[in-house]
């Protein structure tokens, strides 16, 4: 029985480890063919950890293209981005979940079906109405639509959190006179804070890897995020692949911070969002 | 009271996108009219960013010259980029004045009107090379490479060296055979135990360097059949030739390296970026075909990292030859200013203007004269950066034996290349013949594409 | 519903008394309509403008023969004709794509699971090695998608390499017409699993102990725990994870833009890889519009059978039936 425990408790550790590494390895080739030379990524027998780190491929690829710029430009993106979705799907969850108005279901409906369209199938439309404002190449197509609900989807999930909350307290600021926008922004925000910083930092990792929208609506370098330039590194012609791997791990690192101090925070966001989807 | 308010947002929902949308439609090529005097122009082009640095420096230049056209200069990243860019563009109605372009493209928009036709201005100023002008069937040209690109044979000489074998020839009287290259190939390939492919033991399962690189995308099996007499279609574009067998033995030859000699690598290895240079540097293999603008990498490659490589002459089957392609200059029909683009274009199409691109070695002239005359020749190629044997192996090899690509006049060149490359994958797996799948697969499909079905 | 239960009575009284009454019920009615609109509204206008608005443009363009290069004419539905019947790649593209749906959800699924069930064991370390399974999420997929195509290089890949230290054949992974879809499911369960483990795990946390140990008494392994208790237990969230793993899906783009191009011999040429290229590289934006318009009916039957058929799998604590 014991035996048979140790064993058990043994296989589960053996395959966390080998699923660990599953998960590990393309991430650690990643960072250590950042640090090698060109001539040496390529070695065979290839060499797992370069006897001397080359940090210059950091200051070369930083060089090759202006990841600087790329980052302000992600950072120009995502902040609105996140600020957007958090106040207007909270705002469009509340006045769903909360009030009574004609067409509530309705439009309940729609956000559910909103939730499974791909977004590639609208894309011919909205980049024309886009290029007729001749808002193209800037920023306005990538910030704007989150301002509108922030995402069918953040604004289902928020509303969901907003059913659980009891109307008794609705109730009772009413009859204290509390207006709806009081109501809103000093009781059910801070109700649903967990929620929202789950929707916050997933809004964040979302904007900040987004390929698709920029690869449409960005055309010149000095509107490139991120994502973007990350591809355009890769080149027509050729790529120093040293130079690839550390401008990726570049582009890595910030939503690895936020994960790693927002961790908890991810986590319990991620269940929230499972359990009571 | 719900289907009321369901049909009001839909219709408005409608109005709001035929507004935009009819808008886009007539609006392709309108832009903000022009206030008269100094011109204000745009080019567009592609590239990464030393050919930003060195554009942006040209067009500056250009605007030194002429103090009343201001031009803005916009980059896209890649040529496939690009190609969605400018049509983003296009449906927004916002088309440069001059721009670059997608060379399987130029035909289709040419015809539809959107370009300027550059048949005088094509017939002013020296001799451009004939392979590298864009025509529509009714005779107009439409698009002019401001650069000529060849297919050569890179190689890596330390490979060659350690083999003990002589360098692929630098001049085209000397070129090899298809045979004696397969065979010089095969004797480069070494497993991870040091035998060839000659050998009996030989492990095909752990070659460590091969002998030559085939790529499986249009220019080199393009530049073969023209070796051996096929092609896509005749000189004339008028006619389809891929089934022909000369075509057919092009492809299985190039398939065999793979599959039965054992000499090259899968195909969608190449999918890797920068493959060439590095798969030189590293020892993966030893000789590659791939084209002229190669020279820009493999000699920063060289600078930087010591990578000692060679060019040379393509084999050839039944006749020498290499084919050209080279990046497009258009311009637009929509441009509000002509003469200014057109002035723009004169001087981007100046070999003496894009000096920088031709030294750093990514584009060859487009003008006869800079391949024959020795001074010009000297201005271009007397660097370090151009190796000893860069005027037989490319110069003249370019000058003689440059075979026209289809794409130069047959509109319907792009969407029969996504059948061909994709069905040409199975040869190149070594799956089907290349008989079987051009004869059962591709011609069904292209011969009502080529006919404009 | 305290509001509700007062209405009818409200209503009910005909009097003037009643009649005032009713008249500041309305009024308060009135007031909850117009402060429920304003407080959608940025979901109502973004559903209008943003969904319904080019949704219908998608059909009015799909119903031209627009390509960009000249003005667009109405040809009815010659593009959906043309798309069913004498389109080179439609059906392929339907094929393949299905086929990458069908196994990414599956062994996503399958994947996300056994590894929460396996950080559900009493284990030390338990949120380091639940940050290195997240992990991969992170990553954006432009970057994995190079670093991928590096790893999956049939000659000198690190697969390979791999394979063939441990005495294994090599595999062709994402060169081969065969291998390539099964190629970027490795990839996208790598990347995508992070999500669904979490949720699994919180499910797995769920599960009342005591139903579990009940299972136990009466002398059941875990596999009888497992099929008795545990899976009927999380089938909500797996019902969940499924959904929005088939949406997903249907989505798959950048692995195919950036390592494969569609191929070989489009078996990687997914629908969304389609559409991009006839819309933006061919210029065929009435086809395009076509093949969109196909996927919301394609994604919304979808949706509507899985939503149907839940009730049969699917246990909700309040039971269903």
């Amino acid at each position: 029985m014991t035996a048979g425990r140790v064993t058990g408790k043994a296989l589960v550790y053996l395959a966390l480890v080998v699923g660990a590494a599953f998960c590990f390895l393309p991430v650690f080739w990643l960072v250590r063919s950042s640090v090698m030379t060109l001539g040496d990524i390529f070695k065979y027998p290839p060499i797992v950890w370069p006897a001397r780190v080359h940090w210059q491929n950091f200051a070369d690829a930083m060089q090759a293209s202006p990841f600087l710029l790329y980052f302000r430009n992600t950072m120009i993106v995502v902040v609105p981005n996140v600020v957007g979705s958090l106040l207007t799907a909270s705002m469009s969850a509340y006045g769903l979940s909360r009030f009574r108005f004609p067409l509530r279901n309705f439009w309940f409906a729609l956000v559910l079906g909103a939730i499974i369209l791909p977004p590639a199938v609208v894309l011919i439309p909205q980049f024309l109405l886009w290029s007729n404002l001749h808002l193209v190449n800037t920023f306005l197509p990538l910030i704007v639509p989150v301002w509108f609900g922030g995402g069918a989807f953040n604004v289902f999930l928020l509303r969901q959190f907003f059913l659980t909350i009891p109307k008794d307290f609705d109730d009772a600021a009413r009859m204290d006179g509390a207006s709806y926008w009081r109501i809103y922004w000093q009781i059910m925000i801070p109700f649903i804070q967990p929620a929202l910083i789950a929707v916050g930092l997933f809004q964040f990792l979302f904007a900040w890897n987004d390929f698709f929208s920029p690869l449409i609506y960005l055309s010149s370098k000095e509107t490139y995020t991120l994502a973007i330039g990350l591809r355009f590194f890769i080149g027509s012609y050729a790529t120093f692949w040293n130079n690839l791997m550390a401008a990726s791990l570049i582009v890595i690192v910030p939503p690895v911070i936020v994960f790693l101090i927002g961790q908890r925070y991810f986590v319990e966001g991620v269940t929230l969002t499972g359990i009571k989807g | 009271m719900r289907r009321q308010v369901f049909m009001v947002s839909a219709l408005s929902g409608a109005l709001l996108l035929l507004v935009a949308f009819s808008a886009g439609a007539t609006g392709a090529g309108e832009k903000a009219a022009p206030s008269g005097g100094p011109a204000t122009i745009q080019y567009a082009y592609w590239g990464d960013q030393n050919e930003e640095i060195t554009t942006t420096a040209l067009l500056k230049t250009f605007m030194d010259k002429n103090p009343n056209i201001t031009v803005e200069g916009l980059r896209f990243g890649s040529n496939t980029e690009f190609d969605q860019k400018i049509t983003t563009l296009a449906a927004a109605g916002t088309l440069p004045d001059v721009s670059t372009f997608y060379e399987p493209n130029v035909l289709t928009w040419g015809m539809s009107g959107k370009f300027v036709d550059l048949t005088d201005f094509y017939k002013k100023g020296p001799p451009k090379l004939d392979v590298i002008k864009f025509i529509t069937p009714d005779g107009k040209i439409v698009g002019i490479s401001v650069a000529n690109e060849i297919m050569v044979i890179w190689y890596s000489k330390k490979i060659f060296d350690a083999a003990g074998l002589p360098y692929p020839p630098a001049e085209a009287s000397k070129a090899w055979t298809w045979d004696h290259f397969v065979d010089v190939s095969k004797k480069l390939t070494k497993d991870a135990n040091g035998k060839t492919p000659n050998d009996a033991d030989f492990d095909k399962d752990n070659i460590r360097t091969f002998g030559f690189w085939v790529t499986q995308w249009w220019m080199p099996w393009l530049t073969f059949a023209a070796s051996n007499g096929g092609g896509l279609t005749t000189p004339d574009g008028k006619k389809l030739i891929m089934d022909d067998p000369a075509t057919i033995d092009a492809i299985q030859k190039m398939a065999d390296m793979i599959n039965v000699h054992h000499v090259s690598p899968v195909p969608g290895s190449q999918n890797m970026p920068g493959a060439i240079g590095t798969a030189l540097l590293s020892g993966q293999v030893a000789m590659a075909m791939d084209g002229t603008w190669d020279l820009l990498t493999l000699g920063t490659t060289k600078e930087q990292q010591g990578l000692d490589f060679g060019i040379g002459v393509l084999p050839y089957m039944k006749k020498l030859a290499t084919t050209s392609v080279g990046t497009p200059e258009v311009v637009y029909k929509s441009t509000k200013h002509l003469n200014e683009s057109l002035a723009l274009l004169g001087f981007l199409m100046d070999p003496n203007s894009s000096l920088p691109l031709l030294q750093n070695g990514i584009w060859l002239p487009n003008e006869k004269q800079w391949y024959t005359d020795p001074t010009l020749l000297q201005k271009w190629i007397g660097n370090p950066r151009h190796p000893e044997e860069y005027k037989t192996a490319v110069v003249d090899f370019a000058l003689n034996y440059s075979h026209q690509l289809p794409l130069y006049i047959v509109p319907t060149f792009a969407k029969m290349d996504d059948v061909i490359s994709a069905a040409l994958g199975q040869v190149w797996l070594g799956q089907k013949s290349a008989a079987d799948v051009i004869k059962n697969e591709i011609m069904p499909k292209i011969t009502p594409i080529f006919q404009g079905k | 519903m305290a509001r509700g239960a007062c209405m009818p009575a409200a209503r009910r009284s005909g009097g003037p008394e009643g009649g005032g009454m009713r008249r500041r019920h309305l009024h308060a009615e009135a007031l909850e309509a117009i402060a429920g609109y304003l407080f959608a509204s940025p979901v109502i206008l973004g559903l209008l403008i943003w969904v319904i608005a080019p949704m219908i443009g998608v059909v009015l363009i799909s119903l031209t023969d627009w390509n960009v290069l000249t003005a667009p004419h109405w040809v009815g539905i010659r593009n959906y004709v043309k798309l069913f019947t004498t389109d080179l790649y439609f059906w392929n593209t339907l094929k393949v794509t299905a086929y990458f749906v069908v196994l990414n959800v599956v062994c996503t699924t399958i994947y996300s699971l056994v590894v929460a069930m396996l950080l559900n064991q009493r284990i030390r370390g338990r949120s380091i090695y639940r940050s290195i399974f997240y992990m991969p999420t992170i990553v954006p997929v432009v970057a994995s998608s190079a670093l991928w195509l590096w790893l999956f290089n049939a000659d000198f890949g690190l697969f390979n390499l791999l394979l063939q230290g441990v005495g294994l054949h090599k595999s062709l992974w994402i060169s081969s017409q065969t291998t390539v879809v099964p190629s970027i499911v490795i990839m996208s369960v790598w990347g995508g699993a992070g999500n669904t483990i979490v949720i699994f795990l919180a499910a797995l946390q769920g599960v009342p102990r005591q139903l579990l140990e009940a299972v136990e008494i009466d002398g059941g392994n875990w596999w009888h725990r497992f099929r008795a208790i545990t899976l009927p237990m999380i089938s909500p969230v797996t019902f969940f994870n499924v959904v929005t793993g088939l949406i997903a899906s249907f989505t798959i783009f950048t692995q195919s833009y950036v390592m494969t191009g569609g191929g070989p011999n489009n078996a990687s040429l997914f629908y969304v890889l389609l559409l991009y290229r006839e819309g933006f590289q061919r210029n065929n934006i009435g086809g395009a519009a076509a093949l969109s318009w196909v996927l919301i009916v394609i994604v919304s039957l979808l949706s509507l059978l899985i939503f149907r058929t839940s009730r049969q799998w699917v246990y909700y604590e309040g039971g269903n039936g």
